[in-house]
């Protein structure tokens, strides 16, 4: 199955904040695992999101009710604004 | 106090006005750029929260300059002075390009290049330096992931229910807040690196004893200093920052601020020197993708990077020049 960017991009993150982690002193070593467990979990649940939003795209099919989104693809509607 | 440790003070409070000046624009450039604020308002409201800094955190971060960067026993006016010219110099040719470079690890670099002109690498402290050469990395991530956290939130929460065109004019209100916290932590955590220097030529000057803490003049003056440099802000790098990157909204905008305040405020309790312009930026490339990585200007966010990563390089190397006709001088 092919992975999305945003899956893979966090995956490298979560990696480069594992891979600081041996010259990072140790008391200050919990930043390390906790920018890598939240770059995992943001990389799991976009390639869920990415998996679901494929699966979903084939037919016709219901019109999503705005609710049921996920927060990232709610985001993608928004118009970029002038900066 | 000899009339040299006035004038190195004064250069330090330079540096320190030129840092404001410079980083004015990451305290102001999403808050500018998303029309919550106009120019003037916006660096008159960063300027308040950058005094006001003095009155929430302590002096851990001037410690560490003061103590963890060079050995202290090397460190003397010669040192100082050239370190702080070729802070200076590097603020001001990046300021010139354009480049939002980082004050802090121009003078950590600069500091770094005037002692190991003097005594050689064994000056430096690796211990100090891989600490801040860490975070140099993971401030950035820890802003990026804080970013896209706070933003996802933002959207779970509030944009099921409206239309974020609708909820913007609520955080129109809520970015006047992040701009104020991102501000504190910018005043914080800069403000305490010239006062580590001065604490350093006061302790090396024999003005100070060895474990003295830093005096509340210095931290009014350093503070003082960096709050009118951002009054004068530099204009040339808030259009990289607020506009370059990624296109904001003010709940964006919000969102990058907070997470920015949040990973800076966390640093400078933990005493750690970091670059308020690097983990703004990974705030906004992280609000940025939760639209989509293309929507972050991956090239801009490249320069920046590129920036980064000759900032110590390059600061090192012109106080290191710097130094060499006191060198010279004394040999």
């Amino acid at each position: 199955m092919r992975i999305g960017r945003r899956p893979l991009f966090f995956t490298a993150l979560a990696l480069l904040s594992l891979l600081l982690l041996e010259p990072t002193p140790a008391h200050l070593r919990w930043v390390n695992l906790g920018s890598a467990a939240l770059a995992m979990f943001w990389a799991v649940a976009l390639f869920l999101e990415d998996r679901s939003m494929l699966r979903s795209r084939p037919g016709p099919g219901p019109v999503e009710h705005p609710e049921q989104r996920s927060p990232t693809a709610a985001a993608e509607d928004d118009p970029p604004t002038r900066a | 106090m000899t009339i040299w440790v006035v004038i190195i003070i004064a250069i330090a409070l330079a540096f320190d006005f030129f840092n404001g000046f410079h980083d004015a624009a990451n305290s102001i450039a999403t808050v500018v750029s998303t029309r919550v604020l106009s120019p003037q308002q916006a660096v008159v409201w960063a300027a308040f929260f950058n005094f006001a800094a003095f009155l929430v955190f302590g002096t851990e971060v001037a410690a560490t300059i003061a103590n963890d960067v060079v050995n202290p026993e090397v460190l003397n006016n010669a040192v100082i002075f050239a370190g702080l010219v070729g802070a200076v110099v590097w603020d001001i040719l990046t300021w010139w390009i354009g480049l939002p470079t980082s004050s802090s690890h121009a003078l950590v670099g600069a500091m770094a290049g005037a002692a190991v002109a003097q005594s050689g690498w064994g000056a430096l402290i690796a211990s100090g330096l891989q600490e801040i050469a860490v975070f140099i990395v993971l401030s950035p991530i820890v802003g990026l992931l804080l970013g896209f956290t706070f933003m996802v939130g933002i959207y779970w929460f509030f944009h099921r229910r409206q239309k974020l065109e609708k909820l913007n004019r609520g955080f129109r209100v809520g970015q006047l807040f992040s701009a104020a916290a991102f501000s504190l932590a910018h005043g914080a955590n800069d403000a305490q690196k010239t006062m580590g220097i001065i604490l350093a030529l006061l302790i090396a000057n024999g003005v100070l004893p060895t474990d003295a803490d830093v005096p509340l003049w210095v931290v009014l003056a350093a503070h003082t200093a960096i709050a009118l440099g951002t009054l004068f802000g530099g204009w040339r790098i808030v259009h990289t920052m607020g506009s370059k990157i990624t296109k904001l909204q003010p709940a964006q905008g919000m969102a990058a601020e907070s997470a920015a305040a949040v990973t800076i405020m966390g640093n400078t309790l933990a005493g750690i020197p970091v670059s308020t312009t690097q983990t703004i930026t990974g705030a906004i490339v992280g609000v940025g993708s939760t639209h989509r990585l293309s929507a972050v200007r991956w090239g801009v966010a490249g320069q920046v990077v590129w920036a980064w990563v000759l900032t110590i390089p390059g600061a090192f190397v012109i106080s290191y020049v710097a130094y060499l006709p006191f060198k010279a001088v004394t040999s």
